[in-house]
């Protein structure tokens, strides 16, 4: 036997694979081109998806946190002049907050024992509550009337109008609230009462502590107090019980006083005599003269001057605060309103810097897009295989083996998915800043998430590029696959 | 038969050696379809190529012609029968061995010059070296060479596009050579080039086997190549009908070489 014949091909490197790859790329150029421009487009929309979803949610998250913390100041110093509701009570005792409970402890001289009851209970209570709430309309029209749940409970424990209420239930074939007669009956006639009378001695306490700091503050204003020494507010605060931990009281007192701003601009306005003079003086009809219109003028520093003349001029009251004061407030109120109208529900806080907490909708368009660029590139790898038939059978001709042109397809696909990859990624973080300034404007978060970013147009491009080489794997196994001569008739 | 090895083979002849047969074929057969759309492309062929000769095959179109020399050059399995280059059965070959058969052993010439278009001449000439593992240094000089041959040397850097089709098909023909390949097989080499061109390309290949000792296997409808062979096998209906040596032939039909 002729040993020379019988021998093994040598293997090639993938180096000189590569280069083959690659001059053949740059002198098919404008196919090439096209090729790498629909992979660009999926990557890109797919790296916008993502990095949009990063930026945007981060940023909701902070917007929120900022409109709670505000809301939160509202509420505070709210509370340090009239008692919490028995409803909120309620909730801060299901949700065992516990700078509230210190403060209720401190107030009602509650045991341990009796806490642990009581948040038993409290929940017991915000179960009922819930289930009465989710009756519809007819229902509860039927059942409860126009009381509330808390006053039904009350009154479920009377026997006879329990008996009647479970009467009306069972016609309408629904359940027992707290799955039972018998539980039903605890929680109205012993654990509701025993809650109330403790909530009661909490508000109670509560009201003797807000006396408290007003006989501290000697006669002045909360809102004053705060204003002139927020350390000395936060003192009498904590002497009468409250849990100024965590509360800062610089920013509250800064609060106080812009919503007095706020409050004396509205009063001011609800002078007629000031009213008609703004109107004249600005040019605009009477009705349009109201205290958003105004602060809109003030913070956007359209007809400012004239709007401040005439108010400082009418108005003693702003006499000490001047025209910086006002349009401060009127800049930050307004700062408020949008954030709010761009983040009016509460965003998903847990999914924090989860690259891939896309929304069902967003999930759909990406898998939409996929599908797209799939066909796509599948498509335009198939051409480039197609049209090169005679190029690969006369490469096999000379000796070129299966796994050398596999291989040098599988390297066109790659430096292809590699070139659209990058510009793709490229173009939707591009895409995505845009996207996201155009919503948020220089509200977007950006820098401090750009890892979370920079990682989704990574996994754009890894997934390009792997949807390019198995686009071609396909393609170009077949073409190896064929005799050469069969692969010469194609043409 | 007798055996015998590159080593000792006769390098220059301008005569075939009758004793060494390169390329033979047993009852060689190719359908293409099945069932009673069978068609026989090749049905039966018996044939022997001795070593070192230049070999016309003709045949009308559709007389199995190109099967024939698809199948001789490994490109194509037959459907039944042996094919034995070198006496070695082709169809025993694996992928590789089949690689490294047609990357040393033959070199091939088309009718469509089948250059690679987005390779100079050079590089074209060159890739069954890549394939054979010569290194770059040594292939550019073996090109350079072959490219002179041919007679481009100096258009080594153009592209096919750039060319006329006869300077294609030179450069095709030294890229057949480049690694040296015992067997030349030229498909219908002159059938895309005017009378002149094609002129040259056969004196070429005639040149190639004289001086070379390559076994050339020409198919051809040109009856100019008629003068240059050593022999003609005559191909018709999937069968070998005859095959002459040119002596015979030139007795016989002495007027031939004048037409076209």
């Amino acid at each position: 036997m002729k040993e020379i014949v019988a021998r093994n091909q040598v293997d090639l490197g993938s180096a000189r694979c590569m280069q083959l790859a690659f001059s053949g790329m740059v002198f098919r150029l404008f196919r090439s081109m096209i090729t790498v421009a629909i992979l660009g487009m999926a990557v890109a929309f797919l790296a916008h998806m993502l990095a949009y979803t990063v930026m945007s949610g981060e940023t909701s998250r902070r917007i929120w946190r900022e409109l709670e913390s505000e809301r939160r100041l509202g509420t505070e110093l709210r509370r340090l002049e009239s008692p919490d509701a028995v409803a909120i009570l309620l909730f801060h005792w299901q949700r065992a907050e516990p700078a509230r409970l210190a403060e209720h402890r401190a107030w009602a001289g509650l045991e341990d024992e009796t806490e642990e009851t009581l948040k038993a209970h409290a929940a017991a209570v915000r179960s009922f509550q819930r289930q009465i709430d989710g009756l519809n309309p007819r229902e509860r029209a039927i059942l409860v009337g126009d009381r509330n749940a808390l006053a039904l409970l009350e009154n479920l424990a009377d026997p006879s109008a329990r008996a009647a209420f479970l009467v009306r239930l069972d016609q309408m074939d629904r359940p027992v609230p707290m799955g039972g007669e018998a539980e039903l009956a605890r929680l109205a006639e012993r654990d509701w009462p025993e809650l109330e009378r403790h909530l009661s001695a909490i508000r109670e306490g509560h009201r003797r502590a807000i006396r408290h700091v007003e006989t501290a503050l000697e006669g002045q204003s909360l809102a004053e107090a705060l204003i002139a020494s927020p350390e000395r507010v936060k003192q009498r605060a904590a002497a009468a019980g409250f849990s100024v931990g965590d509360l800062d009281f610089e920013r509250l007192a800064a609060f106080a006083r812009d919503a007095r701003i706020q409050r004396q601009t509205e009063e001011t306005l609800a002078s007629q005599v000031i009213r008609r003079n703004l109107s004249r003086e600005l040019n605009v009809p009477l009705v349009q003269v109201h205290s958003q219109r105004l602060l809109n003028w003030l913070a956007a520093d359209v007809r400012n001057a004239e709007a401040f003349d005439v108010l400082l001029e009418e108005s003693p009251l702003f006499e000490p605060l001047g025209a910086a004061d006002l349009q401060r407030v009127a800049a930050r109120a307004l700062e408020l309103r949008r954030l709010q109208r761009l983040v009016p529900e509460e965003p998903d806080l847990e999914a924090a810097e989860n690259l891939f907490g896309l929304d069902n909708s967003a999930r759909w368009l990406i898998l939409l897009a996929f599908l797209v660029c799939v066909i796509g590139v599948a498509n335009a790898m198939l051409m480039s295989v197609t049209e090169r038939f005679t190029e690969i059978a006369t490469m096999k001709c000379l000796g070129a083996m299966d796994k050398f042109i596999m291989l040098m397809f599988v390297f066109e696909a790659g430096i292809q998915g590699l070139l659209g990859g990058v510009m793709g990624a490229a173009a939707g973080l591009l895409l995505a800043w845009i996207r996201g300034f155009s919503e948020f404007g220089g509200t977007l978060v950006v820098w401090p998430v750009m890892g979370t970013v920079l990682l989704s147009a990574l996994t754009a491009l890894g997934v390009g590029i792997l949807l390019a080489v198995l686009a071609a794997v396909g393609p170009s196994l077949v073409a190896a696959r064929l005799a050469p001569m069969e692969a010469m008739r194609v043409d | 038969m007798t055996v015998t090895t590159p080593e000792t083979e006769p390098r220059s002849t301008d005569r075939p050696d009758h004793r060494a047969v390169i390329v033979r074929t047993l009852n060689l057969e190719k359908v293409y379809g099945s069932g009673d759309a069978a068609t026989y492309a090749l049905n039966g062929v018996d044939s022997a190529i001795y070593r070192g000769e230049l070999i016309a095959i003709m045949g009308p179109s559709g007389s199995g012609k190109s099967t024939y020399f698809n199948m001789i050059g490994a490109l194509d399995a037959p459907s039944k029968g042996r094919i034995l280059i070198d006496e070695v059965d082709v169809a025993q070959l694996s992928a590789t061995e089949l690689a490294f058969l047609r990357c040393r052993k033959i070199g091939y010439i088309f009718q469509s010059y089948n250059l690679i278009r987005y390779m100079t001449a050079l590089e074209n000439v060159t890739v069954p070296m890549t394939f054979s593992g010569t290194t770059p240094e040594e292939a550019h000089r073996r090109g350079m060479a072959l490219l002179d041959l041919v007679g481009l040397a100096d258009r080594w850097r153009h592209r096919p596009i750039e060319m006329s089709g006869g300077q294609q098909q030179r450069v095709a023909i030294a890229r057949s050579l480049a690694n040296e390949p015992q067997i030349l097989l030229a498909d219908e080499p002159t059938a895309n080039l005017d009378f002149k061109t094609g002129e040259e390309i056969l004196d070429i290949l005639r040149r190639i086997n004289a001086e070379r000792g390559v076994t050339v296997i020409c198919s051809t409808h040109d009856h100019r190549l008629l003068h240059l062979c050593h022999r003609i096998m005559w191909i018709r209906d999937g069968k070998v009908e005859r095959v002459e040596r040119r002596e015979d032939l030139r007795i016989k039909t002495g007027k031939i070489g004048g037409e076209h």
